[in-house]
């Protein structure tokens, strides 16, 4: 029950069109082969009448032949021979068809080949006896023929002919039986064959409407639900086309803005070409200038040398001169000492000496100015060492810092030289940035028309969407309406509910 | 002729040496005393220029033992063999500094003193020289002012000498027993 249940819709229609079909079948194969039948034995019966038709023609022209026969006899008169004459064809074609028509039946053959003897010898003797009229005479003629050769000849034939004849009737007899039998067959197979296929077709046609009914009431209630949703999604989609336009306008804004951003750029990136080519003949410039530059630290770098070397050789001269001035401060303070002691002296000697201490005070004092300066000049000697040093230090690490500039130069040389390549390259980039750029604003021109045409696209869904509300409308009326022609009962039931 | 300073410290130089010549020798003498400046350990002191005889750079010295630890040897001054001490270390310094000049005192019995170096000879108006307190007796017996205002103590040295002679003579008797 459950698999029928299950059924779909072309499967039941197919099962009962199937019966149906089936019965039809049954009857028009019954009916055709009774209608068959009885068409072999209406054919065979017209046979058999045929046969036996064929056996009375043949009959009846051996009987023209005889009288011909006969009359010529009497008579001598030639035109008594005509039927003669013209039975003679007629009688060969007609046994030949005799046996034709008998070929299926055995005995026939048999008894029609006893009949073509009787007849060759009856023709014959017809012959003779005309020949014998012509050439002998009538007497002669007449004794041959009260002789009964030629009747009994005949009434052997018209028994052969009657047996033939008999047979065929029996045959006739069978075969309209069997007609009628076969015509009853045909319509009582016509009749109950006919009274089956209805009463199948109508029980099928029955469960398959009740059947159907039941599924299609419910696939309307299924149509029914699903047009409501329909509906709500419809409602949904409305929305949902609204928004999309919504955001496809703004997507539409925010490109058009991509679009100017996108030329700006391609404009930027040819002000960057143009500037990377100005800043290659730049870098092509600076390293000819770079290349001056590197002379001059050379130059620079010879006379720090020569500087270096003047004052190392002052450094030694301050050396010698601080020597030499030790010798002197040395002097100094052993005159000092000297005139110390000879101003003791001098006072020790008393008035006597008062003199000689004025002389040695002054040498004393001139010591100590000697002493004096001479500190002071070693002061200044160890001041100008200590220039030196650090003049020396110092130019020291200026020629270091040359080596460095030059070896800096050198680098920086390099790094023109790479600048001028990478600019090159730079400039190479800056241009395909600007083709690129270029490219790309015409692809967001393209992206724009695609866009505005989706956003016509959208709107037109919008509209379509519309149109599909109110299809899905017309769909929940059509369901309703097509329940009430399927299942009124339930249709009245389901609508309060639907209203609800 | 001398030729054109131009540069200050020489100009200095140039003028003090020709004011020198321009002062006389009376008005250079008249209410000052002489000094001696040395430095001894770092430390400048004032002798009294009347209180030496002479004055010396270093010299070898002959050392002896001593039971004085002051005492660093002999020299001979003038055919005098001359004990020599170390004034720091009779100042109250401990021994072993380094001694580059030496001075013979004025004194009844030949004695000398090793110091540290000698810086100058100074001569101070009487004025500027702090007295002591009457009564006291130490080794440096007041302050002298130099020009530039530095005040300098003024080593008692004929107060050292009877030191030493008061040591010398406190070791004697027991030498002789």
């Amino acid at each position: 029950m459950q698999t029928s249940i299950n059924w779909t819709f072309g499967r039941k229609l197919a099962l009962g069109f199937t019966l149906a079909v089936l019965a039809l079948m049954l009857i028009g194969i019954s009916g055709y082969r009774s209608t068959a039948h009885l068409i072999e034995n209406d054919r065979w019966v017209a046979h058999t009448h045929e046969v036996r038709t064929k056996l009375a023609d043949l009959l009846s022209l051996l009987k023209d032949a005889e009288t011909g026969q006969r009359g010529f006899v009497l008579t001598a008169d030639e035109s008594f021979l005509e039927p003669y004459a013209s039975a003679l064809p007629g009688i060969s074609q007609t046994l030949s068809e005799i046996r034709a028509l008998t070929s299926d039946n055995e005995v026939q053959q048999r008894r029609l080949t006893s009949l073509q003897q009787a007849v060759e010898s009856k023709l014959a003797e017809l012959k003779r006896t005309v020949e014998m009229r012509r050439g002998q005479g009538f007497e002669a003629t007449m004794k041959v023929v009260q002789g009964g050769e030629g009747k009994s000849l005949m009434d052997r034939i018209r028994r052969a002919v009657g047996e033939m004849d008999a047979d065929e009737a029996a045959l006739l007899k069978r075969r309209n039986s069997e007609a009628e039998m076969s015509a009853e067959n045909t319509k009582s197979v016509i009749l109950w064959g006919s009274l089956i296929g209805v009463a199948l077709v109508g029980g099928a046609g029955t469960l398959i409407s009740r059947s159907l009914a039941s599924q299609i009431g419910a696939a309307v209630h299924h149509i029914q639900t699903s047009s409501a949703e329909l509906q709500s999604a419809a409602n949904q989609q409305a929305t949902g086309a609204k928004e999309q336009a919504s955001a496809m306008n703004e997507i539409s804004t925010t490109i058009s803005e991509l679009l100017a951003t996108s030329r700006q750029i391609a404009e930027s990136a040819r002000r960057v070409s143009e500037i990377a080519e100005q800043t290659a003949t730049a870098a092509r410039s600076g390293d000819l200038t770079v290349a001056k530059g590197h002379e001059s630290i050379t130059g620079i770098r010879r006379q720090v040398d020569v500087i270096v070397h003047h004052m190392l050789d002052l450094g030694k001269k301050s050396q010698q001169i601080g020597s030499v001035l030790e010798i002197v401060s040395e002097l100094a303070e052993q005159t000092n000492i000297l005139a110390i002691n000879a101003t003791i002296e001098a006072a020790g000697a008393g008035e006597a000496g008062r003199r000689f201490g004025v002389v040695a005070d002054e040498i004393r004092k001139l010591a100590d100015r000697v002493a004096g300066s001479t500190k002071e000049i070693r002061g200044l000697i160890d001041d100008v060492r200590s220039a030196v040093n650090t003049t020396v230090m110092t130019t020291e690490t200026g020629s270091k810092a040359v080596e460095a500039g030059a070896d800096q130069f050198g680098l920086v040389a390099a790094a023109f030289t790479q600048i001028s390549s990478q600019v090159s390259t730079t400039t190479e980039a800056a241009k395909e940035i600007e083709l690129s750029t270029k490219q790309q604003a015409t692809a967001v021109e393209q992206v724009n028309v695609a866009i505005t045409n989706v956003s016509q696209a959208t709107k037109e869904t919008e509209v379509s969407t519309g149109q599909t509300l109110r299809t899905a409308a017309e769909l929940s009326h059509l369901s309703r309406e097509l329940l009430r022609l399927v299942q009124p009962q339930l249709e009245s039931a389901v609508r309060p509910t639907m209203n609800s | 002729m001398s030729p054109v300073l131009t540069d200050p410290k020489a100009l200095s130089l140039r003028a003090e040496f020709d004011r020198s010549f321009s002062q006389s020798a009376n008005e250079a003498r008249s209410d000052h005393v002489d000094f001696l400046t040395v430095r001894i350990a770092g430390d400048r002191y004032a002798l009294r220029l009347w209180e030496i005889q002479s004055l010396h750079a270093e010299r070898n010295l002959v050392r002896v033992p001593s039971l004085l630890p002051e005492l660093l040897g002999f020299l001979g001054f003038r055919g005098v063999l001359t004990p020599v001490y170390d004034l720091a270390q009779v100042l109250g310094y401990p021994g072993g500094l380094a001694a580059r000049g030496l001075f013979v005192a004025r004194s009844e019995q030949p004695i000398a003193f090793a110091f540290g170096e000698f810086e100058s000879h100074l001569r101070v108006r009487a004025d500027r020289i702090s007295q002591p307190e009457p009564g006291t007796r130490t080794s440096v017996e007041g302050l002298v002012s130099d020009e530039d205002g530095s005040r300098l103590p003024l080593v008692n040295l004929p107060l050292l000498i009877e030191n030493i002679a008061a040591r010398i003579k406190a070791l004697r008797p027991s030498q002789e027993r």
